[in-house]
């Protein structure tokens, strides 16, 4: 595909002249370019990109298999909206009575559920019913707000990660509100899980970019994995990245997912505190190990906003982050911001104008 | 060395300078993806996943993919690309508005149509967004 490399050149007889040449170019290229793989697949609503570097066609091809393999359950199983096994434990949960859940759901729900409780609650895939409120969970949003009444409804009946009230695999839900949601997570899992999967295919130069939601392990062979962030809003990044051994890269934006109302954007962001999308902030960018970690965190301090977003953090573990204001002013850690090569003038911020 | 020699060792000379560009060329520094000089020269559009063209946005004009919906429509001006139309609702991808750069890049996903700015070298493995 893209990165195809000459890894021969045939040609005619040779004569001593061009042997000679030819020792010469060995001497000065060294070894051959690293050979690079890369795939491609939709899955989970959006776009998988898988690359790796210094593997051989064979493992690659096997990798390929796997990677997708694992996408395509995730899709059926953890989308709540589907005949899944995220579905089924829904319905199980509505019911009220205690059960044992899948081995495949319980550690995306015990991880969703602990982030939340560190995350103040700003992240809380408990609000499914919300999500579908506002249609958010179909690729193409409603167009036009809820009734307040019905936002204020649900609302009032408060659903809660904390309402799941668990005892070893058993769980027990006691608020028939809560519909589980995991679409700030399982994204950000099943990118962990291929990473994990590709290492003990041995494969240690990855990478894995789920929409956008990345991971890399190692190196892209002669140099490190780099990356773009994308600006918010209009076209291109603000700023590119070099990632070390095994980092990932999270970024939740209201311009993922939105609908225009009267002028006004409506995100898939939303605050379960209020029920509306998240205010104060554009984007949230999180740098850190895991992905789905860092998935819920994006989604957290966006939530949280300017005033919140770095205690949420801290709280949360994270020391590299990024906010991005709803004025377009970016705002880095200290810890992130030497990392990071700027493409526009980091003082100015965004610029606001929305037209292309 | 005979007459035949010269010529194939010069052909050679040549190969090896082209390949040089080609295999190294964008290693030193031009990775900064705003930057005029790294401006894409090729976009690659993926149906279902699988790249199934590469346009050239040096040439003006109209390309019509073919997505699972129906089709989608790509205008290429001035070195940049961007949806004209889409058989999709929301038409998020249309309001994505022009592509230039390295790594830019827009998607229907309901007609499962994506495209990306390729550079002259690929200087961004991923987009975090």
């Amino acid at each position: 595909m893209r990165a195809s490399r000459p890894e021969r050149i045939a040609g005619q007889a040779p004569s001593g002249a061009v042997l000679l040449l030819g020792a010469l170019v060995l001497t000065a290229c060294g070894a051959r370019p690293t050979p690079v793989h890369e795939f491609q697949f939709f899955a989970l609503g959006t776009l998988v990109e898988v690359t790796l570097a210094n593997v051989e066609k064979t493992p690659a091809q096997e990798a390929r298999r796997a990677i997708e393999g694992l996408f395509r359950r995730a899709e059926e199983d953890w989308d709540p909206w589907r005949p899944g096994a995220l579905a089924r434990f829904n319905r199980r949960l509505a019911g009220g009575r205690p059960f044992a859940v899948d081995a495949d759901l319980l550690p995306l729900l015990q991880g969703s559920s602990e982030l939340s409780r560190r995350s103040h609650g700003l992240f809380d895939p408990a609000i499914g019913r919300l999500t579908e409120l506002w249609g958010f969970h179909r690729d193409e949003p409603r167009g036009r707000p809820p009734e307040p009444e019905a936002i204020t409804a649900l609302m009032r009946r408060r659903p809660a990660m904390s309402d799941l009230r668990w005892n070893g695999r058993e769980v027990q839900g006691t608020n028939p509100a809560v519909q589980i949601d995991l679409g700030a997570y399982a994204k950000g899992y099943a990118v962990d899980r291929a990473i994990a999967h590709l290492r003990d295919l041995g494969i240690a130069n990855a990478l894995v970019n789920a929409g956008g939601d990345l991971r890399a392990i190692g190196s892209r062979g002669e140099r490190p994995w780099r990356i773009g962030i994308r600006r918010p809003r209009g076209p291109g990044v603000l700023a590119t990245l070099e990632l070390t051994e095994d980092e990932s890269v999270l970024t939740s934006g209201d311009y993922e997912r939105y609908f225009m109302y009267d002028g006004k954007r409506y995100h898939h962001i939303l605050d379960p505190r209020t029920g509306y999308p998240a205010e104060g902030a554009m984007a949230a960018t999180v740098i850190g190990r895991g992905a789905a970690e860092g998935d819920a965190a994006a989604t957290a301090l966006v939530v949280a906003g300017p005033t919140e977003w770095q205690a949420v953090a801290r709280d949360m573990g994270i020391a590299q982050a990024m906010l991005i204001d709803s004025l377009g002013r970016i705002h880095p850690t200290e810890a992130l911001r030497p990392r990071l090569r700027f493409t526009i003038d980091p003082e100015r911020g965004i610029p606001l104008d929305p037209k292309p | 060395m005979t007459a035949a020699d010269r010529w194939v060792v010069g052909a050679a000379l040549a190969l090896v300078a082209s390949l040089y560009v080609w295999s190294w060329g964008g290693v030193s520094g031009s990775n900064a993806p705003g930057g005029s000089d790294t401006a894409g020269v090729v976009a690659e559009v993926v149906v279902a996943g699988h790249p199934v063209e590469a346009i050239d946005l040096g040439r003006d004009g109209e390309v019509e993919i073919q997505g699972r919906m129906g089709p989608s429509r790509l205008l290429v001006q001035d070195g940049r690309v961007r949806f004209l139309a889409s058989p999709c609702r929301g038409k998020q991808c249309i309001h994505s508005g022009w592509l230039a750069h390295e790594g830019d890049f827009a998607a229907c996903l309901p007609n499962g149509v994506a495209v990306e700015v390729l550079g002259p070298e690929r200087g961004l493995d991923a987009i975090n967004y």
